[in-house]
């Protein structure tokens, strides 16, 4: 499991963190079932506020991506597969955004307006 | 598989299977020979002080000598030719046949010692059981040598020797990388099982007869310590640096991001690379956590020993690790 997070870019540290968690299952680093770091040890090890990380995990938690359980931490739950087919229709979007040449903010913005 | 030619394959079947077997049938057709003049039952098992203190019959004994040299002449042929093998393939065919010298001699030995006697237990006393194991260890020597270095030289993976590329991190970007390695679990399950049962039956058939069992607990569950706390392992990878931490805590690895020299993927062969599963001292005096066969992360030290982990998605953490060492020259230039 790679996590990366930047302070110096405007994206929220614990929107970066759930990305970041979010792209790994995408990519296959994170599995079903398997736990993430403690939130104090993740935070200490990225030098973040323990709470920053815990928002990070809820909002996975409420996306239904982890489960928060008392004593074991944070497990990938199956829906990390569902993930990954969805990140599977991705390259298509991004190749005829690109053809456009959309910014991926307004292709993120058309994404918005479509839900 | 790997690029043995067909005659070094030949070779060793020859040395890993056939010389250890050949060698116990010689040792058993002799011990047969004898069994007219032997003691019903023999003399089996000895003691520390030299005297017999199992007795069993002569049939049984032969099995044994076969059984051993036979089986563990199979196992490290059949590995030897179906691993991809590196520099312990010729330790490991030698040690084959070294092993079924030592078991030969040393049983053929102990025999000879009660011919003509009627009742084992008046086998003498003292040294005699001794001198023919230190026969055997220094007769399977003379013959494991030179077996070893008649063994073909295993072809070594051809190593990607370039480090893996950096990843690229901005001046303030924070990243770990962290996974968790373990043996192919139907792999563990089977050798671990196998040695359990083994120990239990020994502790029943102990407790059955009366006798102290306490020992074989102990070693039943110091060897669960030992495969769980050299299967398990969790990889982590820092600013700070490198860590392979066990389960159990203990034992552990830790390289300091200052002294990485640089990171890379490899692919490790267990038996060819490292002799073996668990914590290995492996070629090119590398050492190695070893769990499991294929891709690894090697990190090599500016000192002190590169030491390598099996574990998967290994080229992330080679990428960071490598990532961390180009950030941190570029802000030091």
């Amino acid at each position: 499991m790679l996590i990366r997070v930047d302070p110096a870019s405007p994206i929220p540290l614990f929107d970066q963190l759930a990305a970041s968690v979010r792209s790994e299952v995408v990519r296959g680093g994170l599995t079903p079932g398997e736990r993430l770091p403690s939130a104090r040890e993740l935070a200490g090890s990225l030098e973040l506020n323990v709470h920053t990380v815990l928002h990070a995990y809820q909002v996975l938690r409420d996306e239904g991506l982890i489960d928060l359980r008392r004593g074991r931490g944070a497990v990938v739950t199956d829906r990390a597969r569902e993930y990954a087919e969805l990140a599977a229709m991705l390259p298509a979007l991004v190749a005829e955004a690109k053809r456009l040449e959309l910014s991926p903010a307004a292709l993120a913005a058309m994404i918005r307006e479509a839900y | 598989m790997n690029d043995y030619t067909p005659a070094e394959r030949l070779r060793i079947v020859v040395i890993g299977a056939v010389v250890p077997s050949v060698i116990a049938a010689v040792g058993i057709a002799v011990m047969l020979s004898w069994s007219a003049d032997l003691p019903d039952p023999v003399a089996i098992h000895w003691n520390g002080s030299g005297e017999p203190d199992g007795f069993g019959s002569l049939p049984g004994l032969a099995l044994m000598i076969g059984g051993i040299a036979a089986g563990f002449g199979a196992i490290v042929t059949l590995a030897t030719l179906f691993q991809s093998a590196g520099a312990y393939t010729r330790t490991v065919l030698g040690t084959s046949v070294w092993l079924s010298t030592l078991i030969t001699v040393s049983v053929v030995g102990s025999v000879y010692m009660q011919l003509g006697l009627s009742d084992a237990r008046d086998v003498g006393d003292g040294a005699g059981i001794g001198l023919w194991l230190l026969a055997g260890a220094v007769g399977g020597l003379v013959l494991a040598v030179p077996a070893a270095l008649l063994a073909p030289r295993a072809p070594f993976f051809a190593h990607d020797e370039a480090a893996t590329p950096a990843l690229g991190l901005a001046t303030r970007e924070r990243a770990i990388w962290s996974r968790s390695t373990a043996p192919q679990s139907w792999l563990f399950a089977a050798l671990f099982g196998g040695i359990l049962l083994l120990l239990g039956v020994v502790t029943v058939a102990l407790a059955a007869n009366g006798e102290p069992y306490w020992s074989t607990l102990l070693i039943a569950v110091l060897l669960v310590l030992a495969a769980v706390g050299t299967s398990f392992w969790r990889v982590r990878v820092s600013s700070a640096g490198f860590t392979v931490r066990s389960l159990l805590g203990l034992p552990r690895f830790t390289v300091p991001i200052g002294q990485i020299e640089s990171a890379r993927v490899t692919q490790v062969s267990p038996l060819g690379d490292f002799g073996g599963w668990g914590v290995r001292w492996g070629s090119k005096g590398r050492i190695g956590v070893v769990v499991r066969s294929g891709e690894a992360l090697e990190v090599s030290r500016t000192r002190g020993r590169t030491i390598v982990v099996t574990v998967d998605d290994a080229e992330s953490a080679a990428a960071l690790i490598n990532g961390f060492r180009e950030r941190a020259a570029s802000v030091g230039a």
